[in-house]
């Protein structure tokens, strides 16, 4: 939070791609940076439509992107654009989280929570949906 | 719905689109390939519409009794990656023992030209697969049925029928794709998901069958006790 614009630099993840990312909300000077993983791509190998979905997106949060493995290219921009600190959001995406488990051993990062559809903390009995729908409901309705 | 585009504007367009008519027969309808879906999920997927915003312009707009079904297909979302952040890479493999009572290697590896280009010769799932590969849309529907055939019926690997739809869905998520197609297969659910003509026929409002050059020999024109028969030999009753 201290930290000021030109120090930050906010890492978009596949899943907050919107004008409401709340990285971009906090810091809505900095510069926004997506990558193109490779480990993603190597995984889902994404369809054309998928890539320019994706890209529609990052044109109207004004973001620039790249492709190639994320932590040396989040690393590489850091230096060269002076960033000390990185911004993200949370993501279940176990490349993303294992990127920024990696990351924070040569850069600040912040991990950001996205707003929570369930805000009971739970824990919740993941067996099946049914025992989690049981527990979580009643708070899934709330204004977030 | 036409092709969607990328980005908050285009998501908050089709959102009001659907709180404008739509949302109010989600509960009722949404399973009818011609019902009143919100085709939000690609934007969802992407954060270019936050759930929980999604979900609070829903209950604001028809209140909470009747958004109840819709605030329960994003809780779905939720659970998968919930399950997901658990599982890690484990998300490719077998969650549990199949309910299918059939060995693993009698599963192929390999999805057929015919199914991936759409020129299986069944009218609906080729339609299913076409629409898929040109816009990335399918309907949620439609895609348990395509994944239950090609599980259950063309003995191909759950795997690889995910690998297909992540490849092309506009809203592929590992979290909700793998373990969607999992709960078909029955190596995350008690028994295996099947459906048969009578079923798709209701919901799809006939428009495959009178047209398709298999409707003669339709693999999927049985009672629901007769197909499990057929494909699960090895569940007793």
């Amino acid at each position: 939070m201290t930290a000021n614009t030109q120090n930050v630099l906010i890492w978009l993840q596949r899943d907050s791609l919107g004008l409401q990312n709340p990285a971009i909300l906090m810091q809505p000077g900095a510069i926004r940076f997506f990558v193109f993983d490779d480990s993603w791509i190597s995984e889902e190998q994404p369809s054309a439509n998928r890539i320019t979905f994706i890209n529609e997106c990052l044109g109207e949060v004004r973001a620039v992107s790249a492709h190639g493995d994320a932590v040396e290219l989040i690393l590489e921009k850091c230096r060269s654009g002076g960033h000390s600190k990185v911004i993200t959001t949370g993501t279940p995406c176990r490349h993303a989280r294992a990127s920024i488990a990696a990351l924070t051993e040569f850069v600040d990062v912040e991990v950001i929570a996205l707003p929570q559809l369930i805000a009971d903390p739970g824990p919740f009995d993941l067996r099946s949906f049914s025992r989690f729908w049981g527990q979580a409901s009643k708070s899934a309705f709330g204004k977030s | 719905m036409g092709k969607p585009q990328g980005g908050t504007t285009k998501g908050l367009e089709r959102l009001r689109s659907f709180l404008d008519g739509p949302a109010l027969q989600y509960a009722k309808t949404r399973n009818d390939l011609d019902g009143s879906v919100s085709g939000l999920s690609p934007w969802i997927r992407h954060g270019a519409l936050m759930a929980t915003e999604v979900r609070d312009a829903v209950v604001a707009q028809i209140g909470v009794d009747a958004s109840a079904k819709f605030v329960s297909e994003l809780g779905w979302r939720e659970y998968w990656h919930r399950v997901y952040v658990e599982v890690g890479s484990q998300i490719w493999d077998d969650l549990r023992p199949s309910a299918t009572g059939n060995a693993p290697d009698v599963y192929s590896q390999n999805l057929p030209d015919s199914v991936s280009s759409g020129n299986s010769g069944l009218a609906c799932m080729d339609s299913f697969v076409r629409e898929l590969v040109h816009s990335g849309t399918m309907h949620n529907h439609a895609r348990m049925w395509f994944a239950s055939w090609v599980v259950h019926w063309l003995h191909v690997k759950w795997q690889t029928g995910a690998r297909f739809f992540l490849r092309h869905l506009l809203d592929a998520d590992i979290a909700s794709n793998n373990l969607s197609w999992q709960w078909v297969a029955g190596t995350f659910s008690s028994k295996p998901y099947v459906f048969n003509r009578e079923n798709l026929e209701r919901f799809s409002g006939g428009r495959y069958c009178d047209s398709c050059a298999a409707r003669a020999r339709c693999p999927f024109d049985d009672s629901y006790e007769n197909l499990a028969k057929k494909l699960f030999p090895l569940v007793e009753k």
